[in-house]
């Protein structure tokens, strides 16, 4: 994959995981993630991580699956923000379990760490794109 | 709370704005371009704010550019395709420009997320279009930043001092839309189109209001090219270098010269011959040009503004106007101004403004200085403002005056079919603040006002709906009928006088002294013709003395005319 290229997959995994990964969530403020979790931000978290993207025929795209779509064939290893953002996602991917279950308690235990993936997926991915578009 | 269009593939802007921004209305969202154009021709009234994501994911027929050849063999096309939808934002921004200059618009993409510097550059430069400070969008700073440019669009549209300056445009919608585009199109750099009919307000429009905002320090230069002999054209606009031909006896600037560093507004540009259209064409192309008969280059710096009340497109299609000219000329933008009789919403607006302007004119100031010395008010250093309406203001006040319509009056007047537009409009309403004023100054111990009862008010003066009748009859009713319309045409010619007055004075003769001639002299039928009252014979004549006809001269040249 070449430089343009490169930069235009970085660009696109921005949009497409960065921006809405935490599309919702995170703009409720840090007392509606206190437990119980509130009703909004549940369904704010399932659609920005179960529902990230939609494909063309409409079905879902899970924060997982956008990050596979965008990274699984970019050379190994990774550059050192994608290395990062890869283990964000794993760890988002780990609730992922209670999120369909939709397990107040247990998001409401995980919420400072989703929280914390989510800003790492954005700052990275921003980082590396800032140093790419710079030079 | 403000209304609010977003133009984006998905929902996610609509409900992250539903959600955290219920205060505001949020239209159905735009999919695509085209859905956009039409819901803006549909409520562009209604929209204060679009809200345009950049990326759309939507099928190729969706997309722009409608023809996407060109793009297609530049590379692959399936990559291509990507590129477009990840920047699809830009194009529909660009195109709803076209159509749409003032309509506040915010990007949804931060400056680094733009695929070229170029084009953050040109966006950030833009005005009424703004990118997000930060591309991770967060509800509570978008709310920010939306409610700011509301503020600032409110402040601007009905705060600011110049907004309420009475001008030509009144309140509706439409013509602070077109007060906003105008606005943009002063400040920028590329020519500016105004059609209208005749009278609508489009050299009033460049002189006082396209120059003054262009923030250019030259001169505003107008010429009507209508009026200008074809041979002499090329020697008026670029000017003429001594012994250049036959009758060049020195050099002389041309219009271009004059209006450097300034604005040049080129009326009835349709008249332009074709060589000429070249030469323009080539100064706004280079931004230079060859006086006639020299060899020196010129520099023109001008703000170009050209009106007409052609159809250029057409006449572009029939060959008669340069198709590089036309598009130089930034037909995309081209603002129409509507005639008086299409702004009756607007009329009290108007109607200030102009009866403002002609109370101005020295005669008429002159006047109304003399009755404010005649009935004690207080005439200062300057002019008493002067205020209109169908309607007794509330309290009397020494400093201004007042002219008082009857309601009936006011609706003639509102409801006239105004052909001559705004410039025939004045005309009527300097005549009646001239009679009016005369009438009163003139035999200040007999004013008896008719039925208005406001004869103690020596700020208001009542304009008698005679007065007006009288004035706007003639329009209405001379004629034979030629037309089988009900009505028909006296031919009139106009020509500039030293006031408007003058002017209507000598167009009002004419007419009188053709009428005269049809109806065999018969004072009886004109009265008849003019005010419906076959009995006022000598009311015809004495209008006629006053203004200076001699029926002793008409006689003799009916005489004259029978005998030949």
């Amino acid at each position: 994959m070449g430089p343009t290229e490169f930069r235009e997959r970085v660009a696109a995994l921005k949009h497409d995981l960065g921006k809405y990964v935490a599309w919702m969530s995170a703009n409720f403020p840090a007392d509606a993630w206190e437990p119980p979790l509130e009703d909004a931000v549940l369904d704010a978290l399932q659609r920005d991580l179960l529902a990230t993207r939609r494909r063309a025929d409409g079905t879902p795209e899970a924060a997982w699956e956008v990050w596979e779509r965008l990274s699984g064939d970019l050379e190994r290893p990774l550059a050192d923000e994608l290395a990062r953002v890869a283990d964000a996602v794993s760890a988002l991917r780990s609730i992922e379990p209670s999120l369909r279950a939709r397990d107040r308690a247990a998001l409401a235990d995980h919420a400072p760490a989703i929280q914390e993936a989510q800003r790492t997926i954005r700052d990275e991915l921003r980082a590396l794109q800032r140093r790419l578009t710079r030079g | 709370m403000a209304s609010i269009l977003i133009i984006d593939d998905e929902d996610n802007y609509l409900d992250l704005c539903r959600r955290f921004m219920p205060e505001h209305t949020f239209l159905a969202p735009a999919r695509n371009f085209r859905e956009a154009q039409a819901t803006l021709k549909r409520h562009r009234s209604k929209v204060d704010l679009v809200l345009l994501d950049v990326h759309f994911q939507i099928p190729e027929e969706d997309l722009l550019p409608e023809d996407k050849a060109e793009l297609y063999a530049r590379g692959d096309r399936e990559r291509t395709l990507e590129r477009l939808r990840r920047t699809q934002g830009l194009r529909i921004l660009d195109r709803l420009r076209q159509s749409y200059p003032d309509l506040p618009m915010i990007v949804m993409t931060g400056r680094d997320d733009l695929p070229l510097e170029a084009d953050a550059e040109r966006l950030r430069a833009e005005d009424y279009t703004y990118l997000l400070d930060d591309e991770y969008l967060d509800a509570r700073s978008l709310k920010l930043q939306i409610d700011g440019i509301l503020a600032g669009k409110d402040e601007g549209s009905g705060g600011a001092a110049e907004e309420h300056e009475p001008f030509y445009w009144g309140r509706t919608t439409a013509m602070l839309s077109l007060r906003r585009r105008l606005t943009v199109l002063a400040r920028g750099r590329l020519p500016i189109i105004i059609q209208g009919a005749t009278g609508t307000g489009k050299s009033l429009l460049a002189r006082e209001f396209i120059h003054p905002r262009s923030g250019r320090v030259g001169r505003f230069v107008a010429v009507d090219l209508s009026t200008i002999p074809t041979d002499l054209m090329a020697a008026h606009l670029f000017g003429v270098t001594k012994g250049a031909y036959t009758g060049a006896t020195s050099s002389r600037e041309g219009v271009l010269e004059r209006a450097h560093g300034g604005t040049l507004f080129l009326d009835e540009i349709g008249n332009l011959s074709l060589e000429l259209q070249k030469a323009l064409l080539l100064v706004l192309q280079d931004g230079a040009y060859h006086p006639v008969g020299s060899v020196k280059e010129r520099v023109a710096d001008i703000k170009l503004v050209v009106a007409t009340n052609e159809n250029l497109a057409a006449m572009v299609r029939d060959g008669r106007f340069r198709e590089d000219l036309y598009m130089r000329l930034n037909p995309a933008t081209a603002v129409t101004l509507p005639g008086l009789s299409d702004r009756r919403d607007d009329f009290q607006e108007l109607l200030t403004f102009f009866i403002g302007r002609v109370a101005s004119e020295a005669y008429n100031h002159d006047l109304l200085a003399r009755y404010a010395e005649q009935r004690g008010l207080a005439v200062g250093e300057g002019t008493l403002p002067v205020t209109v309406g169908r309607s007794l203001p509330a309290r009397a006040d020494p400093r201004r005056i007042h002219f008082l319509l009857h309601p009936s009056s006011y609706n003639l007047l509102r409801d006239f079919n105004w052909t001559g537009n705004f410039r025939q409009f004045e005309m009527i309403l300097s005549n009646l603040v001239t009679f009016t004023l005369v009438e009163l100054v003139e035999r200040a111990e007999q004013v008896e006002p008719e039925d208005l009862g406001e004869a103690s008010r020596a700020d208001v003066i009542p304009i008698l709906p005679k007065t007006v009748s009288d004035l706007l009859r003639p329009v209405f009713d001379v004629s034979d009928d030629e037309d089988g319309d009900g009505r028909c045409r006296v031919e009139v010619a106009i020509e500039p006088g030293e006031s408007l007055n003058a002017v209507s004075v000598a167009v009002e003769r004419q007419y009188l002294e053709t009428l005269y001639d049809r109806t065999g002299g018969d004072l009886g039928e004109m009265a008849a013709l003019l005010l419906g009252e076959p009995d006022a014979g000598r009311k015809i004549q004495l209008r006629m003395n006053q203004i200076g006809i001699r029926l002793r001269r008409l006689r003799r040249r009916r005489a004259d005319g029978a005998g030949a």
